[in-house]
């Protein structure tokens, strides 16, 4: 569908048109945050919306409560929400092994330690469209490793991680949306900068993600 | 005229953000006023079905966004109803993400009355008034199949195509049943006088 770019009201024919695409979930990503942002301060908009969040609600409660007469388990759903936790615990997996191969095994104190506690978290958001810097949870003082997090699209599919002299890394995305991966602190300032690149409806996205080295190491 | 501005959708974002950011009060109300309906549609829709917490993230969001503005902090004051949309969606995002660290995702998204209690009456009431609504609504229906195409839609989250597939019907159909539906959730909505904002 034709892309508006400014928020003036769209014709009443156009707005239906559009309403009915998002309200069937046919709309493309970029159309669906334009259509979303559009459709703010418009009252009328909203409580189409809001009737169908009621009907989408209300089918849940009834389900829920099967002695009502409710509907069948969501077994493909719940299925599906299983398969996520899996796969996502299994890209953390990944991540540990990553941190591993990266930089050896991990020694404090010299002794060999299984556990990184309370690392330092740095998280990216890639949602808003913009190049914000990350968020950065301090954690333990001298944590070896940072704990890397990247907000990612709904639609976002194969993520791969690219760092300096490295092949390409698959992650996977977690339930609520986020790719990890944990990195030693002494990779923090290799150059290139570690990217993260993902497609969205067919388009190839690509993000640097600029790790805040000096004011970590300050920390 | 202010208020017949934000009816028809034509809110001056721009002198909002500039009223804001210049410390008027008023504006914070009109800010408020304007978008606190939409956000919370939003944050429903990206939310799981029945969720507590979406009107502690609507407050969430409108609470940044207005510190934000404060701060003078949106390049484009334009683009307001773009960032209002992407600081909702990026609440949900987290809260989950949050939910997954402490464990609490898992078996939530089928069991909206299994999530934490809020301990509010009207709450309550609303959400037995939804489902009475549907369970009415879709004793209305008549034929099965048009309970599952519902069912498919938004409880297993499968497109049009999948349902019509699964259920041989033509997505004329499709749309008739959910046009119907949705035609009676607005039929409640107005009776609990949400839509009189319209």
């Amino acid at each position: 569908m034709t892309r508006i770019v400014n928020n003036q009201p769209l014709a009443e024919w156009l707005e239906r048109a559009w309403l009915q695409r998002y309200l069937q979930r046919r709309l493309s990503a970029p159309e669906t945050e334009w259509f979303e942002a559009y459709l703010l301060d418009k009252p009328h908009l909203i409580a189409e919306i809001e009737a169908d969040n009621d009907l989408r609600d209300g089918l849940a409660l009834v389900a829920a409560s099967p002695s009502r007469g409710g509907v069948a388990p969501l077994s493909k759903a719940h299925a599906e929400l299983r398969w996520r936790s899996m796969a996502w615990a299994a890209s953390m997996v990944a991540a540990w092994g990553l941190g591993l191969m990266l930089a050896g095994p991990l020694s404090i104190g010299g002794q060999s330690a299984l556990v990184i506690a309370s690392p330092q978290r740095i998280v990216f958001d890639t949602l808003r469209g913009v190049d914000s810097p990350p968020l950065v949870h301090p954690g333990a003082a001298g944590s070896s490793h940072v704990l890397v997090e990247v907000g990612l699209p709904a639609d976002a599919e194969h993520v791969t991680l690219h760092l300096a002299g490295q092949a390409a890394l698959a992650l996977v995305v977690s339930p609520d949306g986020f790719a990890s991966f944990l990195l030693p602190r002494a990779k923090l300032g290799d150059k290139p900068a570690p990217r993260i690149e993902y497609s969205r409806a067919g388009v190839i996205v690509s993000r640097t993600l600029a790790l805040p080295n000096d004011r970590m190491r300050s920390e | 005229m202010e208020a017949q501005a934000e009816r028809s959708g034509t809110l001056d974002c721009v002198a909002l953000v500039g009223r804001i950011s210049a410390g008027d009060g008023a504006a914070e109300t009109e800010f408020v006023l304007a978008f606190q309906a939409g956000v919370r549609a939003l944050v429903r829709r990206h939310a799981r079905p029945g969720d507590p917490i979406v009107d502690d993230i609507v407050q969430d969001v409108l609470h940044t966004v207005i510190q934000r503005l404060r701060e003078n902090a949106l390049n484009e004051p334009a683009a307001l109803p773009g960032y209002v949309r992407s600081t909702a969606v990026f609440a949900v995002t987290a809260e989950y993400r949050r939910r997954g660290r402490r464990g609490e995702n898992d078996g939530h998204a089928e069991s909206p009355e299994a999530l934490p209690d809020p301990e509010q009456p009207a709450d309550h009431a609303r959400r037995a008034q939804l489902r009475d609504g549907v369970q009415r609504m879709l004793a209305e229906l008549g034929v099965e199949r048009d309970r599952e195409v519902l069912r498919r839609y938004y409880l297993n989250e499968e497109d049009r195509d999948a349902v019509c597939a699964a259920l041989s019907i033509e997505p004329d159909h499709f749309h008739r049943v959910l046009h119907r539906a949705r035609a009676r959730m607005k039929e409640l909505l107005l009776r609990r006088g949400i839509a009189d904002m319209q």
